[in-house]
């Protein structure tokens, strides 16, 4: 009996001493386990979501290692981060739009790499399309450039375009960073940038086109 | 006599390794031995023929101290000495860090600001109002505490409290309020509008605990006119409406 009773009170203390551990742990802003848990607390903290997890690329940025895809009910989240300190991670979010979607990162991937590094741009459809191509114009000093990016579609359902930066001109970048995600860059001085989606189905027949301006 | 028994008591108890049951298993054998000293001095025997007795009839103390220590689990005796002590150590620290967050809480929420976060220079406001708007999403809780313009400098100021749990700080929201009047015009949110010069909202500072943050804003070319201001936060199919009423207040510019 004696011994039952012990058992009894070993048990509740542990359950004490459990609960205080979690209130603690929380009280005091308490490190996420994991990334999907710095970004379920992002989505929280950001008041989005919560998104359904589309894809997660490793991501060679300097300062980030991942980038995860999610998809919530009107719009689309992106959620970078390094395994060093998931909660220091960054969450961006593009507001769905009719047809199609576009969103590009901030920085380039493979950053590291010059002659590798690339602007992601994804692009997201609400209809089926097999393979995508991406008309970039912008303008600088009156002078329009073009650029033509081609993605198939992911498994994940979206297309990655690659924008080679080592041909860039800053300001290109610049502009379509400004047109597709809002986000104003006080070197932007020409805001005609332009962008065409256009999409086709597996026969390679085009079957939708999008204008994105500004 | 006693110290007989005592001396007994703790050689029949040596080998049972947690001292707190021995100690409890050693007041046991004593009260046993004094009970049967006294049933035998109510027989007519005296106290030492009662006691040498009473001894006689437990047997060898090296017998009980083997056959104790055989039946004794003392693991479990560790172990709820170690989860109680820990328990312990975890919830006053627990219960320090919960005090601290509620009366911060309800500090904040009976505390009267008055503009206090407001800089020098715009001290001249001269319509003040405790709105006492709310609205709530995603289990937080928006609430307009203090609101008021400057006719000198047309200039709206605002403050926003919000209380929220768990214990985590993030401004990302506030940058995303935008707002109406019942004039028409529209002000931007802080991330719409970038560098832009264009009507909107600005951030002017913030100050937090442990549960509450309050968020300051100043709208620039404020239509003093206006009958109300409509703050609305609405990304991701969110919908925090905050419409604050500028007919009832005062315009001595205190609360």
């Amino acid at each position: 009996m004696e011994h039952r009773k012990r058992l009894r009170k070993t048990l509740v203390y542990f359950l004490v001493l459990a609960v205080s551990v979690i209130a603690i742990y929380f009280l005091c802003g308490g490190k996420s386990l994991n990334a999907e848990m710095a970004f379920r607390r992002q989505e929280k903290l950001n008041m989005i979501g919560p998104a359904h997890i589309m894809d997660v690329l490793d991501y060679e940025e300097d300062r980030y290692d991942h980038l995860l895809i999610g998809q919530s009910q009107y719009g689309y989240t992106f959620f970078e981060w390094n395994d060093q300190n998931p909660d220091d991670g960054v969450l961006n979010y593009q507001p769905k739009q009719e047809g199609a979607t576009l969103y590009c990162t901030k920085y380039s991937y493979n950053a590291m790499d010059y002659q590798q590094a690339y602007l992601p741009i994804f692009a997201f459809s609400d209809h089926y399309a097999a393979r995508a191509k991406l008309t970039l114009t912008t303008n600088m000093d009156g002078e329009a450039i073009q650029y033509v990016l081609e993605a198939q579609r992911s498994e994940a359902g979206y297309f990655l375009f690659r924008w080679k930066t080592d041909v860039l001109r800053s300001a290109d970048f610049w502009q379509i960073q400004q047109l597709i995600t809002g986000e104003y860059n006080n070197y932007v001085l020409d805001s005609s940038a332009q962008a065409m989606l256009e999409l086709f189905d597996s026969k390679g027949e085009l079957t939708e086109t999008y204008h994105f301006t500004k | 006599m006693e110290h007989n028994f005592s001396l007994w008591c703790q050689k029949a108890t040596e080998k049972i390794r947690y001292r707190p049951d021995r100690r409890v298993v050693c007041q046991e054998l004593m009260d046993h031995l004094e009970d049967h000293r006294d049933t035998l001095m109510e027989q007519g025997l005296t106290r030492e023929e009662a006691e040498q007795k009473a001894l006689e009839a437990m047997g060898s103390a090296q017998e009980i101290a083997d056959q104790l220590a055989a039946i004794h689990r003392p693991w479990l005796g560790y172990l709820f000495s170690m989860v109680r002590v820990a328990a312990i150590a975890a919830a006053l620290p627990a219960i320090f860090f919960c005090v601290v967050s509620v009366w911060t809480l309800l500090f904040n929420l009976i505390s009267a600001n008055q503009f206090d976060w407001v800089p020098d220079r715009f001290t001249s406001v001269d319509y003040y109002c405790r709105p006492n708007v709310s609205d709530s999403s995603d289990g937080r809780f928006y609430q307009v505490t203090e609101a008021g313009y400057s006719t000198k400098h047309s200039e709206f100021y605002l403050e926003i409290r919000t209380i929220y749990w768990p214990h985590l700080r993030h401004w990302g929201i506030f940058d995303e309020f935008w707002a109406v009047d019942s004039k028409g015009n529209y002000y931007a949110s802080i991330h719409e509008a970038g560098y832009e010069k264009i009507p909107r909202l600005e951030a002017m500072g913030w100050s937090t605990s442990a549960c509450i943050a309050h968020y300051h804003f100043v709208i620039h070319d404020f239509d003093c006119d206006a009958q109300w201001l409509e703050l609305h936060y609405d990304r991701d199919g969110r919908d925090v409406v905050l419409r604050i009423d500028l007919t009832g207040g005062n315009e001595h510019g205190t609360p």
